[in-house]
């Protein structure tokens, strides 16, 4: 090679090594920033992060952001200086840094150059090694990030500290993960929330297991398991309360279980889950025998003497109770189940309440002809109830003689309309 | 086997970054040979068992147990592969591509280069050096990254005695 041709190697060789040292030597900087210290100023080893160092590396990212190696100091550095605020209790700021650092680090597990290195770094580790390896912990790099705060969940409401815990699960909400992974993470957030929930039934403390569960439905209305296991609470209260003595709490209870039984009996993946659909037919069965109990009651008592009107607004009521409920689950229960006979006895039992405030016109002073027009819509009413009874549950006792009062007292008003028309 | 989520391999409460497999074991990111890694930790062990105050991080020693838990990780690629996640790569001094530069100018400057007489080669000492000082500027100071090495110029321009003892 001749001289002149040496030099014009020299200077376009120079000129590329000369550009490239003024693009690296600034990390040569955050490096020393980087440094631990002893007291003679000695450096002892890299730290995670320095606040000069962040600097540093923001203002070279900013001039480059396709630098991966950059790209990766930065996750490093803002995911370490979140966890240690996370640690100190500095739960907004921890919250901006962890999410600064889920950025960088969803950079780096979409940049091929990264992992490329690292593979090739890893076959000079061992020639042989398995790169498969590596493309699963990039695969699962965001899911092990995200894993940090729904253990920070975990601990959090361990701690009884909800708030706290709270920030960490807005952090997996929003974060841009595929969904199965996202549902993953959810279950395991779902996992850790309610992991109190077991001890809190066993020592009776239901209202305290509801609000763990509804703090997590709060945030995703939809969980089927959060729907199963609300459910689940309320059955096992339910099954603590007497219909005789406690009815005003069943009352109350049907209030809290209504809305979850509700969302999980049109659920769209309800049928996928057995567990739920038992759950739904468990609850609803043990609410509509509640009100059944009362009308077992009612028929006893309604030889003796006549049923006060009071008594018979407030029946209606447990009855409408037990009928909602037994309507809600009716469809989802398996044969055999107790539910459609019980729904029937309900609804028989309002047809039978409806004949006895019939009686009650009847013996009323007002015109004949306003007392037969409430007696018929009276009847109509228990002839739909009835209908619906006998669909449910055709072979059932008290539904057959129902229909057979209800035929009567039909024939009755319908003798009383030919009267008053010959009349 | 698949790889351990790096981040979760200790307590929640402790940040996982400070007390890495590289830094425990005071090992560079970079090592990759088999060799240099077992003689590196095994010097680490060394100084660990000697005096267990030796190699602190964050004011908190680090003992021949953990030392050994590094080894573990760093002795198996995938799990070191994972580790490196967690530790920041090494930044050297960017001036091996201008050294290779200064070896090409140096070799100029010999009396048997068959250069042109018209031709002054001095200027490349004065332009060499004035990059080496442009890039000294700025860095902090004390540089920690640059030792003797990268200080010293290489013949003809900077100590032909250091640079031959080198």
């Amino acid at each position: 090679m001749n001289a002149t041709r040496a030099i014009r190697n020299l200077v376009r060789d120079s000129s590329l090594a000369l550009r490239e040292a003024q693009e690296r030597l600034p990390l040569v900087g955050v490096w020393d920033d980087l440094q631990e210290r002893d007291a003679a100023g000695t450096a002892r080893g890299p730290l995670p992060y320095t606040d000069a160092a962040i600097r540093r590396l923001t203002e070279i990212h900013n001039r480059n952001p396709d630098d991966i190696a950059v790209v990766h100091h930065l996750a490093i550095a803002h995911h370490a200086r979140a966890w240690d605020q996370e640690l100190q209790g500095r739960s907004q700021p921890a919250a901006r840094e962890w999410e600064t650092a889920l950025g960088y680090w969803r950079q780096i597990a979409s940049t091929a150059e990264f992992w490329t290195a690292q593979k090739a770094k890893l076959h000079a580790c061992q020639a042989d090694a398995d790169a498969a390896e590596l493309d699963e912990l990039r695969r699962n790099l965001l899911e092990h990030l995200l894993t940090i705060h729904v253990d920070f969940v975990r601990h959090y409401i361990e701690g009884n500290q909800p708030q706290r815990a709270a920030a960490h699960i807005e952090l997996v909400r929003r974060s841009r993960v595929p969904p199965r992974e996202k549902k993953r993470l959810v279950e395991r957030i779902f996992q850790a929330m309610t992991s109190t929930v077991p001890n809190a039934c066993a020592a009776g403390e239901f209202r305290a297991a509801l609000q763990r569960v509804d703090s997590f439905l709060a945030l995703f209305p939809d969980h089927l398991s959060a729907l199963r296991l609300e459910v689940e609470i309320c059955d096992q209260w339910l099954g603590k309360l007497s219909s005789q003595q406690q009815w005003d709490e069943i009352v109350v209870l049907d209030k809290c279980a209504w809305p979850p039984a509700e969302c999980l009996a049109r659920h769209m993946e309800l049928t996928t889950d057995s567990l739920a659909v038992m759950a739904l037919v468990s609850i609803a069965t043990k609410f509509v025998d509640r009100a059944d109990d009362q009308q077992i009651n009612f028929q006893s008592s309604i030889g003796e003497q006549q049923p006060s009107p009071a008594y018979c607004d407030s029946l209606m009521e447990q009855m409408a109770l037990g009928i909602r409920w037994g309507r809600l689950a009716c469809r989802h229960c398996a044969t055999g189940s107790q539910l459609p006979n019980l729904l029937a006895h309900c609804l028989a039992c309002r047809t039978l309440i409806r004949l006895v405030q019939g009686k009650e016109v009847m013996e009323g002073n007002s015109d004949i002809r306003v007392r037969i027009r409430a007696i018929d819509n009276l009847l109509q009413q228990g002839e739909s109830d009835l209908e619906e009874a006998i669909r449910v549950a055709p072979l059932d006792n008290m539904v057959c003689s129902v229909k057979e009062l209800q035929n009567g007292s039909k024939d009755e008003i319908n003798k009383a309309k030919q009267m008053l028309s010959i009349y | 086997m698949a790889i351990s989520n790096p981040w979760r391999q200790g307590s929640l409460l402790k940040n996982p970054y400070y007390r890495t497999a590289f830094r425990m074991a005071r090992v560079p990111r970079e090592i990759v040979r088999y060799r240099t890694l077992v003689q590196m930790i095994t010097q680490t062990k060394n100084v660990v068992g000697r005096d267990p105050l030796a190699h602190t991080i964050k004011s908190e020693p680090v003992s021949e147990t953990d030392v050994n838990a590094a080894e573990q990780i760093l002795l198996n690629p995938a799990a070191r592969m994972a580790e490196e996640l967690l530790h920041h790569a090494t930044e050297t001094t960017p001036f091996d591509p201008l050294r290779a530069c200064l070896r090409t100018a140096a070799a100029l400057l010999q009396p048997d280069n068959q250069a042109p007489a018209w031709v002054n080669y001095r200027w490349l000492e004065l332009w060499a050096g004035g990059i080496i000082e442009d890039g000294l500027a700025q860095l902090p100071v004390p540089p920690v990254s640059l030792g003797a090495r990268e200080l010293a110029l290489i013949p003809p321009f900077g100590n032909r005695e250091g640079a031959e003892n080198g």
